[in-house]
């Protein structure tokens, strides 16, 4: 693509490390344009530059016609979330460019598209626990309808009282233990469209890139949630 | 969880007189740890918690010699099945945002083996289902150690 055609034009570049995937993403006006992802542990040190790298150079777009990267913030893998913003603002220092955090919990929710009942994005947490936001759809928008926190796992049965979505990465290791103790009260998707979707990113993404909400790059971390106590 | 919901079960607890009895329970305790599992290993310098981990490494057929990673924290082996093992050693931790940094959770809930020496200097962020390993000196004889391995889950 040749740079002057593209000078006006909205080109966002998503990244997603917070958890098994490791995945690119390109978005041209807000149309997908090219998208590169790999499910494999272990993988972002390695796979993350190279997918920039590859997606850039197959579409033909210089770094320094980026727009904006778009990053899902977590919560997540600590070391996953690390290498994401190390990239993102390395990149984004060098090309002076603004970068957008998107929770990873609202890109679950999000991309699951216009559900009647409410939705329930978690991540697993370990030790028991989980990350978690409600949502609900109210025509056309998602609202969030809690703030993004961290609960035992044991106390999600009792806050569950109506027919909820239940989205996210681990929702397939929990779907059994959930159908448990839930019954009819816990809907799921396919587990093939269990991972996260770079089109729902990069849309949400663009919202923000639209209204001006842009992070500080220097003060900017991800969003861990669970704050790191004990005692040596 | 909490530590008092948790089951122990003693696997092992015997006396040995020679390392090389130490190294063959090491290896005999290595068919037992499966991937993602966690061992603790608790002893002061120099009761063998090194040698042990050489030992349960080798029987897994690792590709390098385990080493103590006294001062990198972490050392990490593909063993001849290409499972991964980390090995961490806390003896020289400096402080909780050391600790932080290595991100210890995406170790230990992974699909990979985790061995820890100095166990006891990070008890708090242990995950609670674990291997435990104890060696202890037998006094007056060189290389006899009293061996105790438990699981917790």
């Amino acid at each position: 693509m040749q740079k002057e055609s593209t000078d006006k034009h909205i080109i966002l570049l998503g990244l997603e490390t917070s958890g098994l995937t490791s995945g690119v993403y390109l978005s041209l006006n807000n149309q997908l344009l090219a998208e590169m992802s790999l499910n494999v542990r272990n993988i972002h040190s390695r796979g993350i530059a190279l997918f920039i790298e590859q997606v850039l150079k197959l579409t033909e777009i210089g770094y320094d016609q980026i727009s904006a990267v778009v990053i899902s913030a977590g919560p997540g893998s600590f070391t996953g979330l690390r290498i994401g913003y190390s990239v993102a603002k390395g990149m984004l220092h060098a090309l002076q460019k603004p970068l957008i955090e998107v929770p990873t919990l609202d890109v679950w929710a999000y991309q699951q598209g216009r559900l009647n009942v409410p939705v329930f994005s978690f991540i697993d947490a370990h030790r028991q626990e989980i990350f978690y936001a409600f949502y609900r759809w109210e025509d056309q928008t998602l609202k969030r309808e809690s703030d993004y926190q961290i609960m035992p796992f044991d106390e999600l049965t009792k806050r569950i009282t109506e027919k909820t979505f239940f989205v996210g990465p681990d929702v397939v290791r929990w779907r059994i233990p959930l159908q448990n103790s839930l019954g009819e009260r816990a809907l799921f998707a396919y587990p093939i469209q269990q991972q996260l979707q770079g089109w729902a990113l990069l849309q949400l993404g663009y919202e923000k890139f639209m209204a001006g909400q842009f992070s500080d790059l220097h003060s900017c971390e991800p969003m861990y949630l669970r704050p790191f106590k004990g005692i040596l | 969880m909490n530590g008092d919901q948790l089951k122990v079960m003693t696997y092992f607890l015997q006396d040995v007189d020679s390392s090389s009895q130490t190294a063959e329970i090491a290896g005999q305790f290595s068919s037992l740890v499966k991937p993602g599992e966690v061992v603790a290993f608790f002893g002061e310098l120099g009761s063998g918690k090194t040698f042990f981990i050489k030992a349960f490494c080798r029987a897994l057929g690792t590709l390098q010699e385990a080493t103590s990673p006294s001062f990198t924290l972490i050392n990490e082996y593909r063993t001849a099945s290409n499972q991964y093992i980390y090995h961490f050693d806390f003896y020289r931790l400096k402080n909780l945002a050391e600790l932080q940094n290595l991100g210890l959770d995406d170790f230990f809930y992974n699909q990979h083996i985790c061995l820890i020496e100095w166990a006891d200097k990070i008890r708090d962020f242990l995950p609670p289902s674990r291997w435990e390993v104890f060696l202890e000196f037998l006094p007056g004889r060189q290389e006899g150690r009293k061996i105790h391995i438990r699981k917790m889950e």
